[in-house]
């Protein structure tokens, strides 16, 4: 007689949604328009040709940088924060200032990397952001040993990474949820669903294009929520990072969204990404749906969502100029730094 | 001060560090309760518990990627790649991840990668890999290569604290082959430093570079050598990275003659490198060509004879020597 069949690992009921007030929801869409912003101006710079290599948007995704990174505590003693590329908004909430965003996509010495290198591969101890790679999934171990060490300590800090689809398609991935299963630490996953790898649609990329199943594969607890929606993705965002804290080990969140343009601006997406589809996906902009919610759910006054546009337009100006204004570091900077000569440095 | 074997060299340096600063911790595959394939990691998981003596799921790249992470997070950890050659499989992390962290953001990786290296035990091609080489082109990582059970014991203690990604290639033919008086203990243990070779013999007529497995083989050869009358020095790199030019200079403008040795592959293995610099900054003191004696580009073979014929020998080494001191 054959053993029957038995289910594992079942999706969690999700939990209750944490009451959003209404500050804490302008707080949100204060960091969505300050990363909109700063895309679309890096943008412009890039076809300006004043930004070396490519230039690589979140646009559309704002909802999931914003929302993911929000809840987390900042500092070289707070979480852990390791976003992709699609994420510039973790940054700026995790702390670093606009104009050093500027500054690395121009290669400058204010950049974290002191034009070491390019586009969001940024970091740095102050902010307790590891500096990403291009190489997929590969920050996700990395992640999983953050987690390890707050463990290890007892420390009540967690450990958060992103992802899209096509860096589950990675041995990394695996060998990162499984070890993180195992080894029961605090380290949260957040998958952005945005459907394509550069040219390749998640069609070809897997069977699976639930992602959060292959979480319950190994055991993680793993919910799926409308990543073009704040307010869902920093909910179920709070919610995770709470069980994390409680120790009761890894959380897997799957952000379902779609990519609005091209994998870098130098990619001609519209020969192979299906026009109505980004027509439709537009209709579900992430900042469009929460200026909604703030105007017409919470009657929030116009003005006040005006006066932050209007802020942040200046923010991102001076940021420009001060990045601008910066001067490259010395070449003999290419020299150093291949060595740590201490464990603080 | 205890005798101990190579391999309880290690053990003992796991065990000394582990005990006077709570950040180190050893992981990878059967580490914990069972103290690794051999024995490196015995009895450390009963002594410092569960949380610093991990057992892994089968995943070298999962495992050396934990390692990056853990290190750049405060805590110091020993990661052991079962064989060396599985370290293939971390290959990624330790390049993309750990090499170059520092380099782009000045956020120091302090971390040991633990390589049961070599040949010599029947291991065959997915045993006795020595993976030095493949590493040491690549900036950002330093490699150690130790010969001796003292410095084994305190080329790791210097490893664990140093603030790099460390590959520490242990030589499992040694494992259990050679045997020192070690002065061991938390407090009172002999560390060594890295980036200095040591002249562990000295001699006037050629030189003698290796490392590891061929260090014994070497100093074998130099009694051979003196018994024709021919006195050469033999120096022992120690480690690779960082490699310590100056020693190796100088033996080779005193002597005039430089054999460079190693168990690894010849073309593109880390004699390569000896011999360009040789060649570079002592070429008006030579007096005879480099010679190299390295194994076959080839696998390594399983069966007895023919792991013997890939691998250098101290007849080869002999041979070579005694050409190049004829010259």
């Amino acid at each position: 007689m054959s053993t029957p069949a038995r289910n594992i690992a079942a999706v969690p009921e999700p939990a209750p949604a944490p009451r959003v007030s209404d500050e804490e929801a302008l707080d949100l869409y204060y960091w969505m328009v300050l990363t909109r912003a700063t895309e679309e101006r890096a943008l412009n710079l890039y076809r300006q040709g004043k930004l070396p290599g490519s230039y690589y948007t979140g646009r559309g995704q704002e909802a999931i940088s914003v929302g993911m990174a929000t809840p987390l505590r900042k500092g070289p003693d707070g979480d852990w924060l390791s976003p992709w590329i699609r994420d510039l908004g973790s940054y700026l909430v995790h702390g670093v200032p606009v104009w050093r965003m500027f500054a690395q996509f121009m290669g400058k010495a204010g950049s974290t990397t002191r034009g070491k290198d390019g586009n969001l591969h940024i970091g740095g101890r102050e902010w307790n952001i590891p500096c990403q790679v291009s190489h997929m999934a590969d920050m996700i171990p990395l992640t999983v040993g953050a987690a390890l060490a707050y463990k290890q300590r007892g420390e009540d800090r967690v450990a958060v990474t992103s992802f899209g689809d096509g860096a589950t398609s990675r041995g990394d991935f695996h060998e990162g949820l499984n070890i993180a299963a195992v080894l029961e630490v605090p380290a949260v996953f957040v998958a952005e669903n945005n459907r394509w790898a550069y040219t390749t649609p998640i069609s070809k990329q897997t069977k699976v294009t639930d992602l959060y199943k292959k979480a319950l594969g190994y055991g993680i607890p793993a919910v799926e929520v409308d990543g073009n929606d704040v307010l869902a993705v920093y909910s179920a965002m709070v919610e995770a990072v709470a069980q994390c804290r409680a120790g009761r080990g890894p959380r897997f969140i799957e952000c379902k969204t779609y990519r609005m343009a091209g994998h870098a601006a130098h990619d001609k997406y519209e020969s192979y990404m299906p026009m109505e589809l980004l027509a439709e996906w537009s209709d579900k902009d992430p900042l469009k749906r929460l200026e909604q919610s703030l105007l017409e759910e919470r009657s929030i006054a116009d003005g006040r969502l005006e006066k932050i546009r209007e802020r942040v337009k200046d923010e991102v100006h001076e940021a420009v100029e001060r990045a601008d204004a910066d001067g490259y570091a010395d070449p003999a900077e290419a020299h150093q730094g291949v060595f740590a000569e201490s464990a603080d440095a | 001060m205890p005798e101990l074997t190579y391999l309880e060299a290690i053990r003992a340096a796991l065990h000394d560090e582990m005990e006077i600063d709570d950040r180190v911790f050893v992981m990878g595959e059967d580490v914990g309760r069972q103290g690794g394939a051999f024995g490196a990691t015995k009895e450390l998981q009963q002594r410092f518990g569960e949380l610093r003596s991990i057992d892994t799921p089968v995943a070298e790249s999962g495992i050396v990627g934990v390692a990056v992470g853990a290190a750049m997070s405060g805590q110091r950890p020993v990661a052991e790649m079962q064989f060396a050659d599985f370290v293939s499989c971390a290959f990624d992390q330790l390049i993309t991840c750990a090499a170059k962290m520092h380099y782009r953001i000045g956020w120091a990786v302090p971390m040991v990668v633990r390589c049961p290296n070599g040949g010599g035990v029947g291991g065959g091609p997915y045993h006795s890999e020595n993976v030095e080489a493949w590493f040491h082109h690549h900036a950002g990582l330093k490699i150690v290569c130790p010969a001796t059970a003292v410095d084994a014991y305190g080329l790791l203690r210097s490893a664990i604290r140093d603030p790099n990604p460390v590959v520490f290639c242990e030589h499992k033919f040694l494992y259990r082959r050679v045997k020192q008086d070690v002065a061991t203990g938390p407090r009172d243990g002999q560390l060594v430093p890295l980036g200095k070779a040591a002249v562990v013999r000295e001699g006037t007529d050629l030189s003698i570079i290796t490392y590891a497995s061929t260090v014994q083989l070497s100093l074998a050869v130099a009694d051979s050598l003196a018994a024709q009358d021919v006195s050469a020095e033999v120096v022992d790199l120690r480690t690779l990275v960082p490699f310590d030019r100056e020693t190796v200079l100088a033996s080779v403008r005193k002597t005039g003659k430089a054999l460079i040795v190693h168990e690894d592959n010849l073309t593109g293995g880390f004699g390569g490198e000896v011999a360009a610099v040789i060649a570079q900054d002592a070429f008006e003191h030579l007096d005879a060509p480099v010679r190299r004696v390295a194994a076959l580009d080839t696998p390594i073979p399983f069966a007895p004879p023919l792991e013997r014929e890939y691998l250098p020998l101290e007849s080869d080494i002999l041979s070579a020597a005694a050409d190049l001191a004829a010259y």
